[in-house]
């Protein structure tokens, strides 16, 4: 049984990094944040990550693009990525998705259902 | 402080920050600045209290920012094109949402229909782009109708002390029985095709796992298609060979349960689930764990029919590690990115005193060193020099990482003179400058009140009403140019108005009428200015609720001097008036000049002093009520002889000591005669109050450095008890 | 510094039952005051202070603990015996009245006894500063101990109500 499971928190907002912490590392896992999606890449680069979940709208860079630089670097084929948003719509998901990413959140969320959602696209 | 209010503390002092961005990105792009990063900006930031007041549940805060985000979106993508109407209304729709904010902080209702214009105009907005644009809509599905938000946003409380019932699917068979059908007995059967595609291994979704889940609804049977898998040579990383056929026997699994589970996969494998009925049997054979299949595909891969290990059952082949991660940006940009963290202020403030503690330490090591033990122990010296350096360093620092910039203060100021410029009828508009200016944590959060005044002063007193102004020639709307720099070990502040200028015959009239200044006492153009923070002093001829009754601008003095800043105002009849606070760069460290009073160390802050003064070459005389005063370029300032005013008598000729011209409230000065002036220096303030109580004409203590307590001098009370023992 | 440590102190006086009070107790000249043990923070001799303008005659002034600055409290000149004339063997008593930290100026510390609840004795009416300053007389072992009342000592009694 290999250590602590590993979650990469992306969003801008402290207020939804602080809500995934508590929820997350309550849940077990170890938790890493990132403010953006340059800095999201910047943790993938120095550290390993299980699973990964992304805000959409962020600055500097946002959720698809970060997704998509994930995935066009080969080294990251098997990880999870969840898309942490509040649209609704197909729309932004299916850009999520497109991109690369394994399933999605949809805020706000609820505690039971984010661990259930992780547990669906991680071992 | 519990976890949740903890979130929503966060959560409030984000809004803050995101509010104070809003004000920023709105006042760039009323000045015609559009660029997409702006256009952003502002989406992002009503995004995010939106997604945060989600948590919460704050419903009308979720539904006003949805209506202003939605509105937003269509902005940045374009379709809308802000001109001043619609600024203008962003503008208000910031207020709106501030004082939803606040609001919700506060725990109560918004004041009912706020917000409902702005939510209407954002409406009319859309539907005007909408029909404007091409028959179909370009509002996308969730977008539309403002009125229907409320089905698309359901608040979720995250109640993290109690969970939730919600959704518990994946937890297994028993809880959804007893939710779904507690008294069936019966078991449906189910045969599952699942079909994966590239697609869906290159974002990483990983059959097993939904054949594990599949199992937790019941009871399994997996099959492993492998049929297909060609021979080794042939075999491609990237391929994708195996698809699966599972029998599931669940009591409770309903077919949309069972499609919920390939949610995620939709559209990428082909999935057909068939309902075989009802099955009446006891269980079948034991629940198989998908696993085995995939031994089975490894074992066909290897073309040997000895089970794989199961460390090798993934179904995703990974690529050989490329030798990096390719990001698109190139290397200075990435290098230009701040990394950063959230630290609790307590522990830095905590961080500063115990380097104040090591600043005082070192420098009694220092004191300690005298000439025997400089030349026995070079060593030793040589590695307190480097420990003087490396604290100073560490102060520094330490100091560097409360410094803000003043712009979170800044940025509540056009709030505020809207809502003047509303209530007064005058059109002001208000420039700022030098927002990025960087000042301690804590000063800032003391001069936010002292500035709202001086701002509030400044529309009520200082710009006059439209007819006024038009009448003496002036342009219709009035300027407030609100700026800070840094001069030196201080920072420079300041509030600038082109109206009327104070009328210094009104202000004397007032002063002299409530005994402030004497019937015959002579004051310059500039301490009649500086009346105007005498204490209790107001000459608003009709208390308006703008300025406040009697609780002006004495409580901006009153609050600048608690920090060790000092504020002054000069004025141009008919032209406008200027205050200034200058302000220390840090509250945790005080420059002081170190005095002597009868044998004992005395602190002055060097804010308030004006210059020093030999007695010897001073000019003294006596006033009309018989007490010392210094002649200073023509003027009388009033002598105090600080050691009688503490009890501790001088020994030494008035010839031999000095004074400090002192500058106390209202631009009054006062000079402070000391026994001896021991040099200028770096103190860290300690309370008095905090073991003991405050002590009149004392503002405070500090360490020095031989481990004693020095007394901070508080001149404007050392002022004040003078004139009382004078008056005794 | 020329703290005194209270771990001798305390293991010689923890032998009185639990329900008794576990006093530290002081002299000035020929009376033996006390205080209780648990609001006893420290205890060092006199190494000055500075004093304090425009206070109370019996403040003695403030000096610096580890960075904080503390107020003295001198006892003999509280209980209106004039002031002390204080030398190395002083003694101070750091206490904690509330959440604010003192200290006392006595001649000694000579002491530490447990006393029953029982034998606390309310203070004879006459001396009017004995009757504001102390909670009640102890004897014990034929001496008088005044068992101090700190936030009158100080003069916050009605600060702190």
């Amino acid at each position: 049984m290999k250590t602590k499971m590993r979650v990469l928190t992306v969003d801008d907002s402290r207020t939804i990094l602080a809500m995934l912490h508590h929820t997350l590392t309550n849940a077990g896992f170890e938790v890493l944040q990132a403010e953006d999606g340059q800095k999201g890449l910047d943790v993938l680069a120095s550290e390993p990550v299980d699973v990964v979940i992304t805000d959409i709208n962020m600055p500097v860079m946002d959720g698809i693009t970060f997704i998509r630089n994930v995935r066009s670097s080969g080294r990251f084929n098997s990880l999870p990525i969840l898309i942490l948003t509040t649209e609704t719509s197909q729309d932004k998901r299916d850009q999520g998705r497109a991109a690369g990413g394994t399933g999605w959140i949809v805020k706000p969320f609820d505690p039971d259902k984010l661990i259930a959602v992780i547990r669906r696209v991680v071992h | 402080m519990g976890e949740f209010d903890a979130f929503q503390a966060t959560f409030f002092e984000e809004c803050a920050e995101l509010l104070g961005e809003l004000e920023e990105q709105f006042a760039a792009i009323a000045d015609g600045d559009r660029s997409p990063g702006r256009l952003n900006a502002v989406f992002r930031a009503v995004h995010s209290i939106k997604g945060g007041a989600g948590a919460f549940g704050f419903v009308r805060l979720i539904g006003f920012a949805h209506a202003y985000e939605t509105a937003l979106d269509q902005v940045r993508s374009g379709t809308i094109v802000l001109g001043p109407a619609s600024i203008k209304l962003c503008i208000r729709a910031n207020d709106v949402l501030a004082d939803l904010v606040s609001a919700s902080r506060e725990g109560r209702n918004p004041a009912p229909g706020l917000g409902d214009a702005e939510e209407m105009e954002f409406a009319a907005l859309l539907a005007g782009e909408t029909r404007a644009g091409e028959a179909e809509p370009v509002v996308a599905d969730d977008e539309a109708p403002i009125e229907e938000f409320d089905i698309d946003f359901v608040p979720v409380m995250v109640d993290l002390a109690a969970r939730p019932e919600a959704v518990r699917r994946t937890t297994g068979d028993d809880l959804d029985a007893f939710e779904d059908a507690p008294f069936r007995l019966s078991r449906n059967r189910y045969l599952i095709r699942f079909t994966p595609h590239g697609e869906l291994y290159a974002r990483a979704n990983d059959p097993l796992i939904l054949l594990r889940e599949l199992a937790s609804l019941g009871e399994t049977e997996v099959r492993a298609i492998i049929g297909e898998i060609p021979p080794l040579s042939d075999f491609e990383p990237f391929g994708v060979y195996a698809s699966w056929e599972i029998g599931l026997v669940s009591a409770t699994a309903s077919p949309e349960q069972i499609a919920e589970i390939f949610e995620f996969v939709e559209g990428i494998c082909d999935l057909s689930i068939e309902a075989l009925g009802e099955e009446d049997v006891s269980p079948s054979a034991p629940p198989a764990e998908a696993a085995p299949s995939f031994a089975d595909l490894a074992a066909a891969l290897i073309g040997s029919a000895a089970p794989a290990a199961p460390e090798i059952a993934a179904p995703e082949v990974e690529a050989p590690p490329m030798l990096s991660l390719v990001v698109a940006e190139p290397e200075a940009d990435r290098r230009g990115a701040v990394q950063s963290i959230r630290v609790d202020l307590d522990k830095i403030d905590r961080v500063v005193n115990m380097v104040g503690e090591l600043v005082i330490t070192q420098s009694m090591l220092t004191q300690q060193m005298d000439e025997t033990l400089r030349s026995r122990y070079q060593e030793l010296v040589r590695g307190l020099e480097v420990l003087a350096q490396t604290t100073r360093g560490l102060q520094d620092s330490v100091m560097a990482i409360r410094a803000q910039p003043v712009k979170s203060v800044f940025s509540r100021m056009p709030r505020l003179v809207r809502d003047l410029c509303a209530r007064t009828g005058k059109q002001i508009r208000l420039d700022m400058v030098g927002e990025a200016t960087e000042i301690d944590k804590t000063v800032i959060e003391q001069i936010a009140d002292p500035l709202t005044h001086m701002i509030r002063n400044a529309a009520d007193h200082g710009i006059e009403s439209i007819e006024r102004r038009r009448a003496a020639g002036k342009p219709e709307e009035g300027t407030i140019r609100l700026s800070a720099e840094q001069a030196g070990g201080n920072i420079l502040i300041t509030v600038e108005d082109d109206g009327a200028g104070i009328d210094r015959e009104r202000v004397l009239a007032v002063a002299r009428s409530r005994g402030v200044v004497g019937p015959d006492q002579v004051l310059s153009d500039e301490q009649i200015d500086n009346l105007i923070f005498a204490p209790g002093f107001s000459t608003a001829e009709t208390v308006s609720d703008i300025s406040g009754r009697g609780v002006g601008m004495d409580v901006v003095r009153a609050n600048i001097d608690k920090i060790g800043g000092s504020v002054d105002v000069r004025s141009r009849p008919g032209q406008g008036t200027r205050m200034t606070l200058r302000l220390p760069l840090t509250l945790a460290v005080l420059d002081v000049m170190l005095v002597r009073l009868g044998g004992l160390p005395y602190v002055v802050p060097l804010s308030v002093i004006l210059e020093t003064i030999q007695c010897a070459r001073a000019e003294f005389g006596v006033g009309p009520s018989g007490a010392r005063m210094l002649r200073v370029r023509g003027d009388y300032v009033q002598v105090v002889d600080l050691g009688a005013v503490f009890g501790v008598p001088s020994a030494l000729p008035l010839e031999d000591r000095f004074i400090l011209l002192c500058e106390a409230e209202a631009g009054l000065r006062v000079a402070l005669v000391v026994d001896d002036i021991v040099g200028q220096q770096q103190v860290v303030i300690k309370s008095l109050e905090q073991n003991f109580e405050r002590v009149e004409g004392i503002a405070g203590g500090t360490i020095l450095g031989d481990g004693s307590v020095g007394l901070i001098v508080d001149v404007e009370g050392v002022r004040g008890l003078s004139v009382r023992r004078l008056a005794a | 510094m020329d703290g005194i440590g209270l771990d001798e102190g305390l293991a010689a006086g923890i032998s009185g039952s639990t329900d008794g009070l576990q006093l530290i107790a002081f002299s000035i000249g020929e009376q033996t005051y006390g205080v209780e043990i648990t609001t006893v923070r420290e205890i060092r001799a006199w190494n000055g202070a500075t004093p304090l303008p425009n206070t109370r005659d019996y403040v003695r002034g403030v000096i610096n603990l580890r960075g904080t600055i503390v107020p003295i409290f001198d006892l003999r000149a509280r209980f209106g015996e004039g002031r002390t004339e204080p030398t190395k063997t002083h003694v101070v008593v750091v206490l904690s009245v509330g959440e604010k930290w003192v200290g006392l100026l006595v001649d000694a510390v000579s002491d530490i006894l447990t006393v029953a609840r029982e034998t606390i004795h309310p203070v004879p009416q006459g001396n009017s500063l004995d009757n504001e300053l102390l909670l009640g007389i102890i004897t014990h072992e034929q001496r008088m101990v005044g068992l101090i009342d700190l936030p009158a000592v100080v003069g916050w009694t009605r600060a702190a109500a």
